[in-house]
C-alpha cells in the first residue's frame, strides 16, 4: 500500500528522484515523443537535424578556412565538434526552459517534473550521436587521424550533459519565475558561442584575454570533446577531472534549486 | 464536523489550507522585478481555509459548491499537484486523478501513441499499457482514428481517448472533475459503468460535479464548500437539502 503524509515528507531533492523512479516509463515515453514529434511529418527525417550544423559548417568554413589555415589546419574537421557540442548545449538548455515554462501539465497530473529536462537531455544526447557517428565517418573518409581516443567521447558526452543538465534546471527554474529568462538567454546564447573557442582556434586569442575564455565552462567540455576528433589526443587528466567537478556541482546546484521550487510552481498562474 | 479520525481512512486532511498571494501589480519579468522590488505589494486569497476532512477507503464523496468554492483546489491538493500553504495530508493508497483531459496530449500523436505518453505520464508501466491498450481502444471507440493524429480529432473523440486512458488506470483512490463533462448519452452510460466496476473492487471516489442530483444519488456523502471552508458534510440528501435551500435564499 502506497503512503503519503506530507507531515513525513522526505527532502525534496530526493523525494524527486523516488518520485523519477515511480515514474519509470515516463522517460521513455517522453524521448520518444521528442524524437517521433520532430521527425514525423518531414520527409527526410533526421536529415533535417543535420542540416542545421551542416549548413554552418560549409559557410563558416568558406568564411574562415584560409584565415585559421596556420592554427586550425583542416579547418572544418576543427569547427565541426565544436558546433556540435554548442548545438547540443543550446538546443537542449533553450528547449528545457521553453517546454518548463510553457508547460502546464504538472498543475494538471502529479509527475517529476525533473522528467521533462532529463527527457530533452536524452533527446539532445541522442540527436547528438546522430550527428558524431556521420563526422567520424567523413573524418575516416578524409584520412583523419583516428584512434583510441575516440574511446573517451562517450564519457566527455556524458559530463557534458550532466553539465547541461544542471545548466537547463537552473535555468529552468528562472523560467519559471520571471517571463523574461528565456528571451534573454535566447539573445545571449550566441553572445556566449563567442567565449568558446567553436569557430576559431583557441591559439589566435590573445594571451591576455585567453584565460577569460576559461569561465565559460562549455570551453572546456569543447575541447575535450574536440581532441579525440580533430587531433587524436585524449584529454588529460586534469581536464576530466575538472569536467566532473564542473559537472556535478552544476547538476547539484540546478537539481536543488529546481526541486525546491518545483512546489511553488502550481502557485504561479 | 471534525469526525474522528479512523484509522482505515484512505485520504484525510488536516486543517488544510491554500493560500494564493495575489499581488496587485503583477512582476512577470526580471527586469521589473528588480526595478520595482520594494513596490510590491499583494493580497491574499484563501482558495481553502482549514479544511478537516476525511474519506474512508471504498466510500464515494461528492464536492459541491458554487464556484471558485474551492472544489478543484480540494482536489489538486488530494492529487498532490498542489502543496498546501498548511496542514497535513495524508493519503493511503494509490491515486489516479481525472483533473483535466487534454495536458499530456500531442496533436502530432495518434491516440495510440499518446495513450501510452498519458499513461506514463500517470506513473503505468509500458507493459501494464500493453495489456491495457486493445481495451482502451475498444473503451475509446473512435475507429480507425485511433491510429491518426490527434489533431485530426473532433473535440468529444479526445474526450473519450483521454477517459479511456484514465478509466484504464487501477488506482485505489480516483479523483474526479466532473465539471469537464464527458461526451454524448451513451459514452457517459459507459463512463458510469466503468465507475461502478471501479466501486465494486473498492476504490475510493472523490467527485467534484455541477450536477448535484447525480451526486446524491451515486455518492456515499456530500461534502458542500463554501468560499473555502467546509460549510457542511454528511448526508447526501441533507447537505443537498440545505445546499438548495442557501442557492434559492441568495
Amino acid at each position: 500500500m502506497i503512503e503519503y503524509d506530507s507531515a513525513a515528507r522526505p527532502p525534496r531533492a530526493l523525494e524527486e528522484l523516488a518520485d523519477l523512479r515511480a515514474h519509470a516509463s515516463l522517460l521513455r515515453a517522453l524521448v520518444a515523443r521528442n524524437i517521433k514529434v520532430r521527425y514525423k511529418r518531414s520527409a527526410f527525417g533526421f536529415l533535417w537535424t543535420m542540416l542545421n550544423p551542416a549548413l554552418m559548417l560549409v559557410v563558416v568554413s568558406l568564411a574562415f578556412s584560409r584565415a585559421f589555415a596556420a592554427t586550425a589546419p583542416a579547418y572544418p574537421a576543427y569547427l565541426f565538434p565544436g558546433l556540435l557540442l554548442w548545438n547540443f548545449f543550446a538546443q537542449t538548455t533553450t528547449m528545457s526552459g521553453e517546454e518548463m515554462a510553457g508547460s502546464d501539465v504538472w498543475k494538471r497530473v502529479r509527475f517529476p517534473k525533473t522528467a521533462l529536462a532529463i527527457s530533452t537531455l536524452l533527446t539532445g544526447v541522442f540527436n547528438l550521436a546522430l550527428g558524431v557517428l556521420p563526422l567520424i565517418l567523413i573524418l575516416a573518409i578524409a584520412r583523419r587521424p583516428l584512434g583510441i581516443a575516440l574511446a573517451t567521447l562517450p564519457v566527455t558526452i556524458a559530463l557534458t550533459a550532466m553539465f547541461v543538465l544542471g545548466a537547463s534546471l537552473i535555468l529552468a527554474t528562472g523560467a519559471l519565475y520571471f517571463a523574461d529568462v528565456m528571451p534573454v538567454w535566447s539573445m545571449l546564447l550566441p553572445a556566449l558561442m563567442f567565449t568558446a573557442p567553436v569557430l576559431y582556434p583557441a591559439a589566435i586569442v590573445p594571451r591576455s584575454v585567453a584565460p577569460w575564455l576559461r569561465l565559460n565552462p562549455m570551453t572546456l567540455y569543447i575541447e575535450a570533446f574536440r581532441a579525440p576528433l580533430y587531433s587524436n589526443t585524449s584529454p588529460d587528466a586534469w581536464s576530466f577531472a575538472l569536467m566532473s567537478a564542473i559537472a556535478l556541482a552544476t547538476l547539484a546546484l540546478g537539481w536543488l534549486l529546481f526541486t525546491r521550487s518545483a512546489d511553488d510552481i502550481a502557485y504561479r498562474a | 464536523m471534525t469526525s474522528p479520525i479512523a484509522h482505515d481512512a484512505a485520504v484525510r486532511l488536516d486543517g488544510i489550507s491554500v493560500r494564493y498571494r495575489i499581488a496587485l501589480d503583477p512582476h512577470v519579468t526580471l527586469k521589473e522585478s528588480i526595478v520595482r522590488w520594494r513596490r510590491r505589494r499583494f493580497v491574499e486569497h484563501v482558495a481553502l481555509d482549514d479544511v478537516t476532512l476525511e474519506v474512508a477507503h471504498g466510500e464515494m464523496l461528492g464536492v459541491i459548491g458554487r464556484n471558485g468554492a474551492g472544489k478543484t483546489t480540494l482536489l489538486n491538493v488530494m492529487a498532490r499537484v498542489l502543496q498546501p500553504t498548511s496542514g497535513r495530508l495524508r493519503m493511503r493508497g494509490s491515486v489516479s486523478s481525472i483533473i483535466d483531459l487534454l495536458s499530456g496530449f500531442h496533436p502530432e500523436l495518434s491516440g495510440r501513441e499518446n495513450a501510452y505518453l498519458r499513461g506514463a505520464f500517470l506513473g503505468v508501466s509500458r507493459a501494464r499499457m500493453h495489456e491495457r491498450i486493445e481495451s482502451i481502444e475498444a473503451f475509446a471507440d473512435i475507429g480507425r482514428f485511433f491510429d491518426a493524429p490527434l489533431r485530426t480529432y473532433s473535440a468529444g473523440m479526445i474526450v473519450r481517448l483521454a477517459f479511456a486512458v484514465t478509466a484504464s488506470v487501477e488506482a485505489d483512490i480516483l479523483l474526479i472533475d466532473e465539471a469537464l463533462g464527458v461526451g454524448d448519452a451513451e459514452f457517459q452510460t459507459k463512463c458510469a459503468a466503468r465507475m461502478a466496476e471501479h466501486r465494486a473492487r473498492g476504490v475510493t471516489f472523490v467527485i467534484v460535479s455541477h450536477d448535484v442530483a447525480r451526486l446524491q444519488a451515486s455518492c456515499d456523502r456530500i461534502v458542500w464548500l463554501d468560499q473555502g471552508q467546509i460549510r457542511a458534510l454528511g448526508d447526501p440528501v441533507e447537505v443537498v437539502g440545505q445546499y438548495a435551500a442557501a442557492q434559492h435564499s441568495t
